[in-house]
């Protein structure tokens, strides 16, 4: 086959922009930008300076920063000449201070901001941080491994650190956190709130965040969020309520709940149900649940009596609860192994199918989901 | 039909028999096959575009990824993964940069997701890690920024450097 004589800038715009799609934004901007006028503007398209990720994968869930010299490039070179593009921003510890005192942003609303420790974070929050007007002016803010319980010291730090966010991010409006290590102190007692849950906001309308307590998650649901339309929740384990949850009020601006829960939970009918009857103006409702040692299997009929009865508002209804029994009841004998049917439950909820396994050494497992089936997140 | 043939045409006048399920993998020849109806073995479908080299190197590539899943839809969230080429894939585009830039013209007028991905793939390796002027010995491309443009340029690095 004879030599092609095409050449790299013969190819359209568009091939060009699907190639630089296969590269992450911080590759384009390093190596197209700067290389001639027509590669230099194709840079500048949006796609490659709305959303910057500056971090390297290092593991499955922890970022690191990208290199000295590309880091040294963007900072002095690139970003103070896109900056007012720039829209989004994923940046690490070690490098975010340079990147965030880089240039202005002007319009920068959404900010990732990967392993932050508090001790860290606070000081960009302080009245002297050069970096503080960023805060103020963010409506979206996704944190991820802040470690939220320690010791004492931890916590207080922590409680500070929300108070603080609250204080200075007064357009914030999205907060997502994924706090890690939560297992690990599983064995404090149970009366140690989280911290974000001490503190209040009139701003928040969507609230992405893992608690360890059913207990936090009531007191992220008392009022001190009474904005919030969203709330996702993932309980890493619900045990008996300390709170009173009958005593809540109901949740009027509370339009979509998500919640999971990480370890099977016996409390599905003293807590969780109550919770749902609090949220009468529902539209979303995602569920991800594992319940054990319940009497009778959850099924269609209690999900709609129960639960549904009460959301008249509701439109779409996502779910994935596992019951998993010791004891069965005769009723379901009426089944051999592995049944699996699908019911409507009305014109309106979706289709769900339910899936019933009985072991034979007594012990029942009924899987009800709805379909399309979705993962949990 | 299994089997069931149709004749190609690049833009040289060469034509070349490909099993139609094997065709069907670019979606713009399905498309004239269903459209059209250009189903029976005498029809010739005419591809103005893509010369004789190019188009035996497509069916080599489609014949041999006949029995591929369908590609994943495109997803803006997922991580920029450019190295899951497969080595048969990577052999095969071991040619020289005119040919790989042909098959991405190719890939794209012809509406094969797969080699259209893994060709633009390609390319993006040979791009990653590397400085503008490497990029430009790369792919042999002259820097055609005035004098004025680049002075200008060092003086903003200045600027930065002095804060």
């Amino acid at each position: 086959m004879n030599s092609s004589t095409v050449h790299f800038l013969d190819l359209p715009d568009e091939m060009l922009i699907e190639i630089f799609n296969k590269l992450s934004t911080v590759d384009v901007l390093n190596s197209i930008w700067g290389v001639n006028q027509r590669l230099g503007r194709l840079a500048r398209d949006a796609r490659f300076t709305h959303s910057l990720d500056l971090t390297t994968k290092q593991s499955y869930d922890e970022r690191c920063s990208i290199s000295d010299v590309m880091l040294d490039r963007l900072c002095s070179h690139i970003l103070p000449q896109i900056h007012d593009k720039i829209k989004s921003l994923f940046v690490e510890p070690s490098s975010m201070q340079r990147i965030l005192r880089a240039c202005a942003y002007p319009n920068l609303h959404r900010l990732t901001l990967s392993s932050i420790e508090s001790k860290d974070f606070i000081k960009y929050l302080s009245d002297n941080s050069p970096v503080l007007r960023i805060f103020k002016q963010i409506t979206d803010l996704k944190i991820s491994t802040i470690e939220y319980y320690n010791n004492r010291s931890q916590i207080h730090l922590n409680t500070k650190t929300y108070t603080r966010l609250f204080s200075v991010c007064q357009r914030l409006a999205h907060l997502k956190i994924n706090g890690k290590r939560l297992r690990s102190y599983s064995l404090l007692p149970e009366e140690y709130a989280l911290p974000l849950t001490m503190c209040l906001s009139s701003t928040i309308i969507k609230l992405e965040v893992n608690v360890r307590t059913i207990d936090d998650c009531l007191r992220l649901l008392d009022g001190r969020f009474n904005q919030t339309k969203i709330l996702n929740v993932i309980i890493d384990s619900i045990d008996t309520p300390l709170l009173n949850i009958n005593s809540q009020y109901i949740l009027p601006n509370l339009t979509t709940f998500f919640l999971t829960t990480r370890n099977p939970t016996e409390e599905y009918d003293n807590a969780i149900v109550p919770l749902l009857r609090r949220m009468e103006n529902l539209e979303t409702l995602m569920l991800f649940l594992l319940v054990g040692n319940r009497p009778k299997f959850i099924d269609d009929v209690h999900l709609s009596e129960e639960i549904l009865i009460h959301m008249p508002r509701l439109e779409k209804f996502i779910f994935n609860i596992t019951t998993i029994d010791d004891v069965v009841e005769i009723d379901y004998w009426l089944k051999t192994d592995d049944i699996e049917e699908a019911w409507i439950f009305n014109d309106v909820l979706p289709y769900f199918q339910c899936r019933i396994d009985i072991f034979k050494n007594g012990i029942g497992r009924c899987r009800l989901c709805s379909i399309p089936f979705i993962e949990s997140s | 039909m299994a089997g069931h043939k149709i004749k190609l045409q690049s833009s040289d006048g060469d034509t070349f028999d490909v099993e139609v399920e094997i065709a069907k993998q670019s979606a713009t020849i399905k498309t004239m096959l269903e459209d059209l109806g250009m189903d029976e073995e005498e029809d010739v479908i005419p591809l103005p575009n893509v010369n004789s080299a190019i188009l035996k190197k497509v069916i080599q590539w489609a014949t041999h990824h006949k029995d591929d899943p369908p590609p994943p839809e495109d997803d803006e969230n997922r991580e920029k993964n450019t190295n899951d080429i497969s080595s048969w894939d990577q052999d095969f585009l071991k040619v020289d940069q005119g040919t790989l830039f042909e098959l991405i013209l190719a890939a794209n007028y012809l509406d094969i997701k797969g080699l259209l991905d893994v060709t633009c793939k390609t390319v993006a390796n040979m791009i990653k890690g590397k400085t503008p002027e490497e990029i430009r010995r790369t792919f042999n491309i002259k820097n055609d920024f005035t004098p004025q443009e680049e002075e200008q340029i060092k003086k903003e690095n200045e600027w930065c450097e002095e804060k």
